[in-house]
């Protein structure tokens, strides 16, 4: 095989950092292959990325190494003639696109190289057609979705006619048909066209599925190198570095004396139980009940509820629907399916066309912003938007100075909330100077602080690792036992099982499933209709079914392996 | 009034009118109660013809009249500045940027230059939703601004600016990593996928613009002779807007 990239013992420290932030990585890239890159949050993925096209030397600092792309060193030559070779897709769709239509965004970078016109107008359909982007020439990127945004920075890309692809978390901002339109296309685009693909994702069972090597990186070093198989089937090490395996693996992972490999693809795993069976006989699974019906009147009570958005687009279609104290409720849905606005009238953002929602039997246009905040808490998605003060603590206690609280009162309930979720010794830290998934917390101990009944949190693992993504869910856990109701918006179907014990699945306005989550999860056709994907432990239970005659509803890891146990 | 014509939404008029509306209340009250000695030297009058007068009683304006000279040059000075904001829409809201960046480089005007206006003209709209956004957070953590005195609204408000200044920065330091990996340099040697040519309509507008003004110019002369130059500087803004 022909290597179109090199890296010789790079080491990287940006400047005032005290860190390097890559030591010693040595790294070889095939023409023609899919290299996955994983490691948790500033382990280092987006540097080794912005090697490969010079850009991270260029804010020199120490370096001292040999990096060579299609045959050029990357110290040397100037990024304007690698970025020919290398094609850059970044996590933000927003901030990439840089054009005012779809055509002028290809155009830009093959302009600053000077490409003539005739030669762009030329390059521009087939790129197009490579993303299935035709007919959107003319259309402001900002008319389009996050995954086709993301399709056209790809396009843009491609554009180049570069060696190499490289994309960072390209799908962590999308939902889940952004991510599976953003997949098949960098597949179709390595399997058809040879086009050699780096992609930096949390999504291990897509990962999984189409490289053809995955790279772990954990704190600037490079722990190791290999196939799929051999990556994500060693289920201890991946823990120990707080990345999350695919599901498959994961649950064969925990199976008590399985003699093969560890799968880590669906289908692998779907004939590894086939063999597994012959060696062993599972025991039948009793449903536990999790889900009391509750008789009390309602805490939250949504009344035919209709939203028509000023331009005409119906968002809500007469939605009725009742939520008890203390249940936990996951809404999940596409981008485009009503979550967000259904949950913006339950804190009156939103005035309804047609119906009400009722809070404890009033009506939210009743209560002022202030009552009502201390009544429903909301975490929104961004947290960056919502951090107004210099420290964590005037951070938490920022809102309960205008809420007329006594000084007493937010030193109480201040301290109470930093402790509650651990940020306590963080309390004199500026809050930006802490990690993203810290940031979020800082959030949800703000809105902990006004002490409400109801908490929404609205997105709250996307742009999370996976140790950040557990510990907000855990958070919510707590809350939960705490006698709270909980309400969470999520693409993350995979994560919600040990948490949740309703979901409500929404779709184009409309609430097309409202049931308890074992049987939510397990109306796989009903939410594959609506481009959301059942974890793969729902379909080995089906098959696990099939193979068996036996009904096996399964939801987690946890409970494919307690099948195989022996009863203790 | 062209503004409005052009298809401009009514709502972001409106919106305008309301933000600039305390700055003209304010400059149409100095003109008309406190500007005397520049408006009698503009109008060449040694009395202004007065509209009404302030009660003796009242702090600061308490016997003081308002003239109506002082009011006129008030909307005169209003006109002009309206004239102004209402041109920024209708050049942008009307032309696709891209057309507005080549013929910009076909002015000479550096690229960089060029790009930091397009740009701007790209960012704004995106900063407008973030400040929404932002706004709605604070709303959630209850603090419900309509309800506060107007000093503890300033105070909120200013808080806005934290995280909207920082993830502008922050986006920018993206943007920078984003333009280097598309081989942006800042030359203006690059090529231009779009074309602007001047056609002959182009040529006509820019012709009769100019002859418009040719005429208005050597109004204000013709009239200035006559000494009214209070009356010539509004009919001028009258036409304008």
């Amino acid at each position: 095989m022909k290597a179109i990239a090199t890296l010789n013992k790079v080491s990287y420290c940006y400047p005032n950092a005290r860190e390097f932030a890559l030591k010693d990585i040595d790294l070889t890239l095939y023409q023609g292959e899919f290299l996955g890159i994983i490691g948790a949050t500033g382990a280092g993925k987006t540097t080794l990325s912005l090697i490969f096209n010079g850009i991270v030397p260029q804010f020199t600092a120490e370096v001292f190494w040999v990096a060579t792309v299609a045959g050029m060193d990357t110290l040397e030559t100037p990024v304007s003639q690698l970025s020919r070779r290398v094609g850059m897709v970044f996590e933000d769709p927003e901030v990439q696109l840089t054009g005012t239509s779809v055509e002028n965004e290809i155009a830009f970078a093959l302009e600053n190289l000077c490409v003539p016109r005739a030669e762009i107008i030329a390059r521009i359909p087939p790129v197009l057609a490579a993303v299935r982007l035709k007919g959107y020439e003319k259309k402001a990127p900002g008319e389009l979705s996050g995954g086709q945004k993301q399709r056209l920075a790809i396009a843009a890309a491609l554009a180049l006619q570069p060696d190499l692809l490289i994309l960072d978390e390209p799908t962590s901002q999308l939902d889940p048909v952004g991510t599976q339109e953003v997949f098949s296309t960098i597949q179709a685009l390595n399997r058809e066209r040879g086009m050699t693909i780096v992609i930096i994702s949390h999504a291990a069972e897509e990962m999984a599925t189409y490289a053809d090597r995955v790279a772990v990186l954990s704190q600037g070093r490079l722990i190791k190198v290999g196939t799929p198989q051999e990556v994500y089937g060693d289920v201890e090490s991946l823990s120990y570095y707080c990345l999350r395996p695919p599901q498959i693996a994961e649950a064969f992972g925990q199976l008590p004396e399985f003699p093969y490999p560890i799968p880590v693809t669906l289908e692998a795993g779907k004939s590894a139980l086939r063999s597994f069976l012959e060696l062993k006989k599972p025991v039948s699974y009793s449903l536990k009940n999790t889900y009391p019906p509750d008789e009390a009147a309602p805490i939250l009570r949504i009344q035919n509820l209709q939203y028509i958005y000023p331009n005409g687009t119906q968002a809500l279609n007469n939605i009725s629907l009742d939520i008890h104290a203390g249940e936990y409720v996951l809404f999940v849905g596409q981008n485009g399916a009503g979550k967000s606005t259904l949950v913006k009238h339950f804190l009156n953002l939103l005035e309804p066309t047609q119906g009400q929602v009722l809070v404890r039997q009033r009506p939210v246009q009743e209560l002022s912003i202030g009552k009502l905040a201390r009544f429903i808490g909301y975490v929104a998605q961004n947290p960056d938007n919502q951090i107004f003060n210099s420290t964590v603590f005037q951070e938490v206690a920022f809102a309960l100075r205008y809420l007329n609280y006594s000084p007493r009162l937010i030193e109480e309930s201040v301290t109470k909330s930093l402790q509650d979720l651990k940020l306590w010794e963080h309390r004199d830290a500026h809050p930006l100077s802490l990690p993203k998934g810290e940031r979020a917390r800082i959030i949800i101990a703000a809105i902990l602080a006004m002490n409400p009944e109801i908490i929404i949190l609205d997105e709250p693992t996307t742009g999370q690792d996976f140790a950040g993504a557990c510990a907000i869910l855990e958070i919510s856990r707590k809350l939960h036992r705490m006698g709270k109701t909980v309400i969470v918006i999520t693409h993350h179907l995979y994560l919600m099982p040990d948490y949740a014990e309703r979901v409500i699945v929404m779709g184009k306005g409309n609430i097309l499933l409202d049931a308890p989550t074992r049987q939510a999860y397990h109306k796989a056709d009903l939410l594959e209709s609506t481009y959301l994907s059942p974890p793969q432990v729902v379909w080995l239970s089906r098959y696990l079914s099939n193979l068996t005659q036996e009904d096996y509803s399964l939801l987690t890891a946890a409970e494919f392996a307690s099948c195989f146990k022996p009863i203790n | 009034m062209l503004t409005l014509f052009a298809g401009i939404n009514l709502g972001y008029l409106v919106n305008l009118l309301k933000l600039t509306f305390p700055f003209y209340l304010l400059l149409l009250v100095i003109m008309g109660l406190f500007n005397i000695e520049q408006v009698k030297l503009l109008t060449h009058k040694e009395i202004l013809t007065p509209l009404f007068s302030m009660p003796q009683g009242w702090p600061i304006v308490g016997g003081l009249t308002f003239s109506q000279e002082g009011t006129l040059y008030g909307i005169n000075i209003i006109l002009k500045t309206l004239t102004m904001i209402l041109v920024l829409p209708l050049c942008i809201f009307t032309s696709n940027i891209n057309q507005i960046v080549i013929g910009l480089v076909r002015l000479q005007i550096p690229y960089k230059i060029v790009f930091i206006i397009s740009s701007t003209l790209i960012f704004f709209p995106q900063l407008f939703a973030s400040a929404g956004s932002i706004i709605e957070a604070q709303k959630l953590r209850g603090l419900d601004l309509e309800k506060m005195n107007l000093f503890t609204r300033f105070k909120v408000y200013s808080t806005v600016a934290v995280p909207l200044i920082l993830n502008a920065m922050n986006q920018s330091q993206v943007l920078e990593v984003v333009l280097q990996s598309k081989a942006f340099s800042g030359s203006s040697q690059r090529t231009y996928l779009q074309e602007t040519k001047l056609t002959s309509l182009d040529y006509g507008v820019m012709a009769s613009s100019l002859a418009f003004w040719g005429i208005v110019i050597i109004c204000i002369f013709a009239l200035e002779s006559e000494n009214l130059p209070g009356y010539c500087t509004i009919r001028q803004e009258n036409l304008q807007f």
